[in-house]
């Protein structure tokens, strides 16, 4: 439990991080917009998703599922 | 750049807030708060989170990531002043997106969500149509040469409200609770996303955000032209008002309705295109 978190937690940073990385490079002019977006498009749905998924409650097996007619 | 990706995220769901509850209050009920939208991520991203067991486990989570990623970029296109074919191109995806979702999760729930969303591509067709009658009244597709056109000779709304009608019944297709909603319809449970719960509901709601943020916003800027950021929002959400005044009296079509309206506005669109074309 507490090794997935920090994962998380460790993923989350980084493409936090990353994400914060390409919007301040492009206000400052290092970044042209293209490169600074192709960053984004890549990071900001890790970032969302692993944001989410380190704060997420406890973890199960899985349900029994519906397996069709 | 990110502060325009937070304001798009932030700002869309509270349109679909805002959208909910008009709805609400046109049908005499008081509806959620305006925020539920972002409650509704809140809400998600703390609920337990697994892959159910029938799901492909790949394409189950792949398509959330994909969901977020595609209306970043059409948000980034539309920052850029970018082409529309590319708009065109993300907004099919989407469509590819959906039938992801519904597919991967090996519901009958989210398959028949997903088996619709392909009907539903009729919906797309109108949209062909309109971005043709743009291409003939400016000569571009670049969003920001459109603006440019539209500085020196006005905007297309009223250079072309067809297109423009066009466009926001393509915009209409894709809000929730509307007469061509077909994919989310209650008979299907959630439709296409019936089985993405947790964090995966979460991220289809910050991709509904950013989808809903970014159609709006190139509406206006297609149609009415570059204007200051306090008035965007504002046209913005007077175009949502409208559209859920739509949605709130208008029934939900059936599958095959749903798509014979959409050919009969195509067709039309189709007649008034080629009457552009000549006349041009």
């Amino acid at each position: 439990m507490m090794a997935r978190k920090q994962k998380m937690a460790i993923l989350a940073l980084l493409s936090g991080s990353v994400c914060l990385l390409a919007g301040v490079l492009h206000t400052i002019g290092t970044f042209d917009l293209v490169a600074a977006g192709i960053v984004l498009i890549i990071a900001f749905p890790a970032f969302v998703l692993s944001l989410f998924a380190l704060w997420m409650a406890g973890e199960h097996a899985g349900d029994i599922p519906f397996m069709g007619y | 750049m990110l502060a325009e990706l937070l304001l798009a995220v932030v700002y869309g769901l509270l349109l679909l807030g805002i959208h909910r509850k008009v709805i609400a209050r046109i049908q005499k009920r008081p509806g959620p708060p305006i925020w539920q939208e972002v409650l509704h991520i809140l809400k998600f991203s703390f609920k337990t989170t697994w892959v159910p067991a029938t799901a492909s486990g790949v394409l189950f989570v792949g398509v959330v990531i994909i969901a977020i990623a595609i209306w970043t970029a059409a948000l980034l296109v539309v920052i850029a002043g970018g082409s529309l074919m590319i708009l065109f191109g993300i907004y099919m995806l989407h469509k590819i997106v959906e039938h992801g979702f519904g597919l991967s999760s090996g519901s009958p729930y989210g398959k028949f969500g997903g088996v619709r969303s392909v009907i539903s591509a009729a919906s797309e067709i109108p949209l062909f149509v309109s971005v043709s009658v743009i291409a003939l009244f400016t000569g571009t597709l670049m969003i920001d040469e459109i603006v440019a056109f539209e500085g020196a000779n006005g905007p297309l709304l009223l250079l072309a409200p067809p297109a423009a009608i066009a466009m926001y019944l393509v915009i209409l297709s894709k809000m929730p609770f509307g007469p061509f909603s077909i994919v989310e319809s209650k008979e299907l449970v959630s439709g296409y996303k019936t089985e993405h719960f947790g964090i995966w509901r979460a991220g289809l709601e910050v991709c509904n955000g950013l989808k809903t943020f970014v159609l709006l916003n190139a509406f206006v800027l297609v149609f009415i032209g570059a204007l200051p950021l306090w008035l965007l929002l504002l046209l913005m959400l007077a175009i949502l008002v409208s559209l859920s005044f739509v949605c709130a009296l208008t029934p939900m079509l059936s599958p095959f309705d749903s798509v014979t309206v959409q050919m009969i506005i195509t067709g039309l669109m189709l007649v008034y295109a080629i009457v552009v074309w000549v006349m041009i």
